[in-house]
């Protein structure tokens, strides 16, 4: 074995092990729980399968999924993952993933106009939560219907350091609220799969067609 | 130049084997529990510990016949209150109101042949039903959700008003409670096996174990390549 081929054979064994460096961190940090079918945008959220859509909201809810939970009036739905628990309250509906580490609530907001709703949650969260920090708020379609998002960081009356999401949306009959918090730095991916769950919550109409009532 | 492709290659061992670690930390957003944790680690908590369990049993011996006439009275209060919401759910439901669903598991969507429920003018703000299947979620949420949902109905008058139920759902985060550090073992608070996705710690070690052993495979490479090297150019001298 010639000195050129030995040192050919360690370049390709520095390549092999920046290879293998590369696939550890997908394997241990990608992104297991997203499935394929599911349209990421470039800041990792996850859009709404009826983004591309005119319709705000759906008429029915054939097509809702097996694990989704409607709130008592069933305008709204929000898709339940696995080892996380619900509880409906009236209007709102509330998950728990079942170590207690996140929890997000979903019910009717303010009505009127939405960057009214947003201030008012701003608001609330401001009154519940201590340190309270908002980092980033932004527009974004949600079921088709329009949305205005904030999220940031805040600490609990128990003293839990959260980081949380909050979502206004105007929906086909009313405006609705989502918040889902998560303790900071508790799981990987618990950010995501927090994000993806406020994604999934669909909005209905009625049968008597409130949305041509509304417009 | 064989020293030094050795020194370079060993040099890159360990700079991935150093970064990698900490590029998958960054990567998975673990900043501040990890050093947290490692602080109360390095802390000599066990020495401490009998002494202050030793006194906290003391007190609680002391204090058990004052906390538990206390408890006792907020049954007391906690019975009336239950009592005065079932007053109240009776007169809302002669007026029209309708309770809330109560089950636990989701409800799978209707058939598609099915119609959707009727149209409700009002949201259904009367309802005082809600459940809990699993008593430790009840015992950690229970109380706070009910407590939110009597301050909002008493200050704003009723759920589902103008100003909808958007200070109890903001409200949602405070059932979080904080992982405890105890001496040396973290408690989660009811962390269930079944669902672990591994905690911060268990994967950077894992991670760290990992480079270690690929760090100690690369070098018993690069060196049995340059041995067999200097041998070959010796006999070839020689």
């Amino acid at each position: 074995m010639t000195f050129t081929r030995q040192r050919v054979i360690f370049a390709a064994m520095i390549v092999a092990a920046l290879v293998v460096e590369v696939a550890i961190l997908v394997w241990f940090f990608g992104d297991r729980e997203g499935s394929d079918d599911e349209p990421v945008t470039s800041d990792g959220r996850v859009e709404s399968r009826l983004d591309d859509t005119a319709g705000c909201g759906e008429t029915t809810a054939a097509g809702s999924p097996s694990n989704a939970r409607f709130d008592d009036a069933r305008r709204f739905a929000i898709e339940v993952p696995p080892a996380w628990r619900s509880k409906s309250d009236g209007s709102v509906v509330s998950l728990y993933k079942k170590n207690g580490r996140a929890t997000l609530s979903v019910g009717r907001a303010r009505s009127g106009d939405l960057s009214v709703a947003l201030e008012d949650l701003r608001s609330s969260l401001r009154r519940s939560y201590r340190d309270l920090n908002v980092s980033s708020e932004g527009p974004l379609l949600l079921d088709g219907c329009p949305a205005r998002s904030i999220a940031g960081r805040a600490r609990n009356r128990r003293g839990a350091r959260l980081n949380f999401e909050g979502v206004v949306v105007s929906g086909p009959t009313h405006n609705f609220v989502i918040a889902g918090f998560l303790e900071r730095g508790s799981e990987p991916r618990l950010d995501a799969r927090v994000g993806r769950v406020i994604r999934s919550v669909r909005f209905y109409l009625s049968a008597d067609g409130d949305r041509a009532a509304r417009s | 130049m064989k020293r030094v492709a050795c020194l370079a290659a060993s040099f890159l061992v360990v700079f991935w084997a150093s970064s990698g670690p900490a590029a998958a930390q960054s990567l998975s957003g673990l900043d501040g529990p990890l050093d947290e944790v490692v602080g109360e680690l390095s802390n000599p908590l066990d020495k401490v510990k009998k002494p202050v369990d030793e006194v906290v049993e003391d007190v609680e011996k002391v204090l058990d016949p004052v906390t538990k006439p206390v408890e006792n009275i907020t049954k007391e209060v906690d019975e009336v209150v239950d009592e005065v919401a079932k007053e109240v759910t009776e007169v809302a439901k002669n007026s029209g109101g309708s309770a809330g669903s109560v089950d636990d598991t989701p409800a799978p969507g209707p058939a598609p042949d099915s119609v959707a429920p009727p149209a409700r003018s009002t949201p259904a703000s009367s309802s005082t039903g809600s459940s809990d299947a699993d008593d430790r979620v009840a015992g950690t949420t229970n109380r706070a959700g009910r407590t939110s949902n009597r301050s909002g109905r008493a200050s704003k008058g009723g759920r589902g008003g103008p100003e909808g139920d958007t200070e109890e759902v903001a409200a949602a985060g405070n059932t979080i409670e904080p992982a405890q550090v105890k001496g040396t073992q973290i408690i989660a608070p009811a962390t269930e096996a079944e669902e672990s996705e591994g905690s911060g710690l268990s994967r950077t070690g894992v991670q760290v174990l990992t480079w270690l052993i690929l760090a100690c495979l690369l070098l018993g490479a690069g060196y049995a390549f340059v041995w067999r090297g200097r041998a070959r150019v010796r006999a070839a001298g020689s």
